[in-house]
């Protein structure tokens, strides 16, 4: 038996493997609140590779919030172009995009979002609920995952069980399970003390030694200087890049 | 996301929510649990009236002392209704019937006394019916110990009673074949004992004692006036033969109560069809007014639904926002809340069957009538109560799918 493929798609494919994993291109983002227009974010360019563990810091209003919703899909840019792994996104349907954050992107919040009533197990098969996939299919992957970040044995644990610091590996557990092109993490540590969020880092890290690509917005230096480039922005601009 | 994977994923919600739940579905349950129950009832007292309106048989035909009712819209109570009510029919009305009309098997008049009954100085309650000795074959009575008064002893103006069941039951000895019971202080000797005849239409046959017509007229003050003539026809009361033997007791009838040509008569005349066609009419009736209750009980259970499925939606804003975030689509949290609402309405359905059908075993035991559960009511009752879920819930699971992600993650 012979696969055919046809031009168009070998030129995609291709595209992807060599595509970064993300580019924006003069990316604005303008609210209108009744008369008045804020410019959150004001022309960015940045260019995420696969494999990077990237840092974006800034003061609040910064825009790196703005721009984070942008990266995840929950909000489309005014302006700009927006390509992941080379395909033009900034035109989606919203059931397009809710794929998209489903299958590629995997978010790791502050304040964790777990489920409060579903235990850590349940809570990292959600991505996997929405891909379609049946209970049997979800359980042994989302356990895998709970594995890799070492609460293996905590499954059958609720959010409230858990620690700060076991609740945001669980997240980070659910954030990994649906293999995304990213994990795009929004202050990781924020709601944590200094020994858990060495261990959050720690994780990040050796998630980052595995070929993961990682964005990490923060306002914390520290946690900022553990990632392989920085970006830092300031008024709805990036003022230093390391990249560059 | 399938769509079968979201039905443990509400039942999961709904067991983690309890005590919410039940509150939320006990307005499905009281709504659901009456419809069965007063329909199932219904339902039940509508057959029970209507076999016992067809065992009459389709020759039987009666005389009613009202002016015919053509112009109300329920048409003619049937006579066991308003037994009790007099009017203008009289026993020579009955015995003129008898004797003019052909093509008539047997007539009986039924005339009440309300007199005192007792057997050896024990009272007992009891119905007195005069009639003639025709009732037994026209209405079917069986006896279970000596026999039914003979016309012959009617003629002869004897005072002889026979009883019905309950009376047996209740003065044992002194109401058996051959001793006396006292009817308004007069001595009645008993020749027969009937079969259990049951309820007709609320009124108990059992404890009937049956004498003679004329030694009931004779315990009357005033006037006798007649409830109702039986006349037992020799065709159906439907056919050619029967209607026209029924034309010509109007028109003797008209004659006897000199009715002017062109007015109403002051008598009306039913068969088995008319009582069948006006029971139907009242338990359409019925069923319009219990369908009206059980819709008001549901539409409140059912905007009990929806304000707790709002407030569902609420409380669980930021989980919707996470899970557009994860992945959901609209249409994924639209049929996550209609699922749940659907399954509590369900859930509250089933229960309400439940309780609905002890209680029409419980409505139709104390009604002594056959009868359970309605099967329609029950399918009809599942079918609403899976609707009420829809139609109340379309609402909130419209407006936690409208849910914009951002704001949703930002709500607190």
């Amino acid at each position: 038996m012979s696969i055919t493929v046809t031009t168009e798609e070998a030129t995609e494919i291709a595209e992807r493997d060599d595509a970064p994993a993300l580019e924006l291109r003069g990316i604005r983002k303008i609210y209108n609140s009744g008369s008045v227009a804020f410019e959150a974010v004001r022309g960015i360019d940045l260019i995420v590779n696969k494999g990077d563990f990237v840092a974006v810091t800034g003061a609040s209003g910064s825009g790196k919030s703005t721009l984070m919703n942008m990266i995840g899909c929950l909000d489309r840019p005014s302006y700009g172009l927006y390509r992941m792994e080379g395909e033009e996104i900034s035109h989606k349907t919203e059931n397009e995009l809710a794929e998209i954050r489903n299958r590629r992107i995997g978010f790791v919040f502050q304040s964790y979002n777990l489920l409060a009533r579903a235990t850590a197990l349940e809570n990292v098969e959600v991505p996997l609920f929405y891909r379609g996939l049946p209970r049997r299919k979800r359980v042994p992957l989302a356990k895998a995952m709970l594995e890799r970040v070492g609460l293996g044995a905590r499954g059958d644990h609720t959010p409230a069980q858990l620690s700060g610091g076991e609740q945001q590996r669980v997240a980070i557990a659910r954030a990994l399970v649906g293999d995304p092109t990213i994990v795009l993490a929004d202050e990781p540590t924020g709601n944590l003390d200094t020994s858990r969020t060495e261990e959050i880092l720690q994780l990040f890290e050796a998630l980052h030694e595995e070929g993961r690509t990682i964005v990490l917005i923060t306002h914390e230096d520290e946690v900022a200087s553990r990632a392989k480039r920085s970006v830092v922005m300031r008024d709805g601009l990036i003022i230093r890049d390391d990249a560059q | 996301m399938k769509t079968r994977q979201l039905l443990p994923l509400a039942i999961d919600f709904l067991r983690r929510n309890k005590v919410r739940a039940m509150l939320t579905a006990l307005g499905i349950i009281i709504g659901i649990s009456s419809v069965v129950a007063l329909v199932s009832a219904g339902e039940a007292a509508q057959k029970d009236i209507t076999s016992q309106v067809s065992s009459l048989g389709p020759n039987l035909a009666f005389v009613l002392p009202q002016a015919p009712s053509g112009k109300t819209r329920l048409g003619q109570p049937p006579p066991i209704a308003r037994a009790g009510s007099v009017g203008t029919l009289t026993l020579s009305d009955a015995d003129a019937i008898r004797q003019n009309v052909k093509g008539i098997d047997g007539v009986a008049p039924e005339l009440y006394a309300t007199t005192p009954v007792s057997g050896g100085g024990v009272g007992v309650n009891a119905t007195v019916l005069g009639t003639s000795a025709d009732y037994a074959p026209v209405r079917n009575v069986q006896m279970v110990q000596g026999g039914f008064f003979t016309p012959r002893q009617e003629e002869l103006g004897l005072n002889v009673v026979v009883v019905g069941h309950d009376i047996v039951q209740d003065l044992g000895q002194r109401a058996r074949v051959g001793s006396e019971i006292s009817i308004g202080n007069r001595p009645f000797t008993v020749i027969g004992v009937m079969d259990r005849r049951g309820t007709v239409g609320g009124r108990n046959m059992d404890n009937y004692v049956i004498i003679p017509a004329q030694a009931a007229k004779s315990l009357l003050v005033g006037d006798e006036r007649l409830v109702l003539i039986d006349i037992s026809l020799a065709d159906a009361a439907d056919s050619a033969q029967g209607k026209a033997t029924l034309a010509e007791v109007t028109a003797l009838l008209r004659d006897r109560h000199r009715t002017p040509p062109g007015t109403l008569e002051d008598f009306s005349i039913s068969t088995q069809a008319d009582l069948l066609q006006t029971l139907q009419a009242i338990t359409g009736v019925l069923t319009i007014l219990l369908a009206a209750i059980a819709g008001i009980s549901l539409l409140v259970g059912g905007i009990g639904v929806m304000n707790i499925m709002l407030v569902s939606v609420r409380e669980r804003t930021r989980e919707i926002g996470l899970r557009k975030a994860l992945g959901a689509r609209k249409r994924d949290i639209l049929l996550q809340f209609l699922t749940e609402s659907v399954v509590l309405t369900i859930f509250g359905g089933i229960i309400g069957i439940v309780i609905g059908s002890l209680g029409a075993i419980g409505i139709t035991g104390a009604m002594e009538i056959k009868g359970g559960p309605s099967v329609t009511a029950i399918i009809v009752a599942f079918v609403v109560s899976a609707a009420v879920g829809i139609f109340f819930g379309v609402y909130p699971a419209r407006r936690a799918s409208a849910l914009e992600p951002i704001e949703a993650l930002r709500y607190e």
